[in-house]
């Protein structure tokens, strides 16, 4: 449900009474049609309003208090436990020199990250869709659900599918963008028009088309060249030097095979962003070097 | 003119002004507790994120103060209307480097009693919208217990200064 009140004073939002009712109306003077009661959002909602035809109204300020545990229903079912976790099946290697298990170690952990990017958090839609018809959410606050986006979206054309990728940490919370699927060109075109700059939860939004897959090529160029201008200090104590011994297989892989580093961020498809490049690359020099 | 002066070069950003006319509010989680602020391990990512049971939900701006709270508070909780009840506020953040949830102070005000905290504001305190709010409400004749976590062991001895 999309609650609609604003305040109408500067000051101290005063509290006023009966609004500890436990409903989820919207207790605000005069809410325009509580549009759309939401079958599938919970119960608790952030507020919204669309850019423009805001109606302003006057009235008291104040912020309504809702009370109860809603039932965090709508959420993707992002599983946390699962995890595959390499490192147990292997016993602790006792009889090789002390460094290469290090190495092996690490790799299996990115080995870990890597297969947990692979099959089921690439969604359907992330591979079907075309660019044009996808729009990418920015600046969401992390009260909002993939109910929301779909309820809030929805009203601008049918939509395919909704994506809001989950923070690496903690797996029901969203990593503050999100994307929409249209199934129209022009009904993207729509959602942008009206929800470019609108507020969700008290915050405003951005709402882009996608960028395309070429976007982050001028990024892979930087690294080589600012590798080779700095070149590493001559006087180092030996062990260092010979674990670095061989800059050749540092370089890595053909770069097309890079995907945009973390650095690069929210923006582009978000199969770029999944695991990152980072947690990859070591894995790729531990490989070469032994 | 800003001889004499000294100006705090590493300007803390002040709170935008905020119109609340025209900016929506947010939807804030507020979790109450008696006497103590609810363990942080009551928040976790377990089924999907579970809280603490009882939630109070606001609908509020940054701009919204620790006394501004307060009194949103007393208005659902009819026994915390009493004269020198203490709220005791803690924001509640997911850790961005961690799967756990980090709780920090931020404040506390007394019913009928002036305080340092009363007008820090959420946006001061770094708040972002999705975090929640822990708040520990102490009786005035209780005595407030915050031992499941260990920071705060001083906090009884921190005055309480009255300001003015």
């Amino acid at each position: 449900m999309v609650e609609k009140d604003e305040a109408k004073k500067r000051g101290r939002s005063s509290s006023s009474s009966s609004s500890s009712s436990s409903g989820s109306s919207s207790t605000g003077s005069s809410s325009t049609g509580s549009r759309s009661s939401s079958s599938s959002s919970s119960s608790r909602s952030p507020s919204r309003s669309p850019r423009r035809n805001r109606p302003t109204r006057g009235g008291r300020s104040r912020s309504p208090i809702r009370r109860g545990s809603p039932p965090r229903g709508a959420r993707a079912n992002r599983g946390t436990g699962d995890r595959p976790d390499r490192r147990s099946g292997s016993p602790p290697r006792r009889r090789r020199s002390v460094t290469p298990p290090r190495h092996r170690d690490r790799r299996d952990r990115s080995g870990s990250g890597a297969r947990r990017r692979s099959p089921r958090r690439s969604s359907p839609i992330a591979r079907s869709a075309s660019p044009a018809k996808r729009v990418v959410i920015k600046n969401l606050s992390k009260n909002v659900l993939k109910a929301h986006l779909e309820e809030i979206f929805s009203i601008y054309g049918a939509i395919k599918g909704v994506d809001l990728p989950p923070d690496r940490f903690h797996a029901h919370i969203h990593r503050g963008y999100g994307y929409v699927d249209y199934e129209n060109h022009d009904d993207a075109e729509k959602s942008i028009k009206y929800m470019n700059g609108a507020q969700v939860d008290g915050l405003q939004v951005q709402v882009e088309m996608t960028i395309g897959r070429q976007a982050p090529a001028p990024y892979r160029r930087i690294s080589p060249i600012r590798r080779r201008s700095s070149p590493p200090p001559r006087d180092r104590k030996s062990p260092i030097r010979r674990g670095g011994r061989s800059p050749p297989p540092r370089r890595r892989s053909p770069p097309g095979f890079r995907g945009s580093g973390a650095n690069n961020m929210p923006l582009g498809p978000s199969r770029f962003r999944r695991g990152g490049s980072r947690s990859r690359s070591p894995a790729g020099r531990g490989r070469s070097r032994s | 003119m800003s001889n004499g002066q000294v100006v705090s070069q590493v300007a803390v950003s002040q709170d935008k002004p905020l119109d609340r006319e025209k900016l929506c509010p947010m939807l804030l989680r507020v979790f109450c507790a008696n006497n103590r602020h609810n363990p942080v391990s009551e928040y976790n990512n377990r089924n999907g994120g579970s809280v603490p049971a009882n939630e109070l939900q606001m609908y509020t701006w940054m701009d919204c103060s620790l006394r501004e709270l307060t009194s949103l508070i007393k208005e659902v909780n009819p026994d915390a209307r009493r004269k020198g009840t203490t709220f005791d506020f803690a924001i509640i953040q997911a850790d961005r480097t961690s799967t756990r949830y980090i709780l920090r102070d931020i404040g506390n005000t007394m019913n009928g009693q002036r305080g340092i905290d009363d007008h820090k504001t959420l946006q001061q305190c770094k708040f972002e919208v999705g975090d929640f709010v822990d708040v520990a409400i102490t009786m005035p004749n209780q005595q407030r217990r915050f031992n499941n976590h260990g920071d705060r062991r001083d906090f009884d001895r921190r005055p309480r200064s009255p300001i003015r």
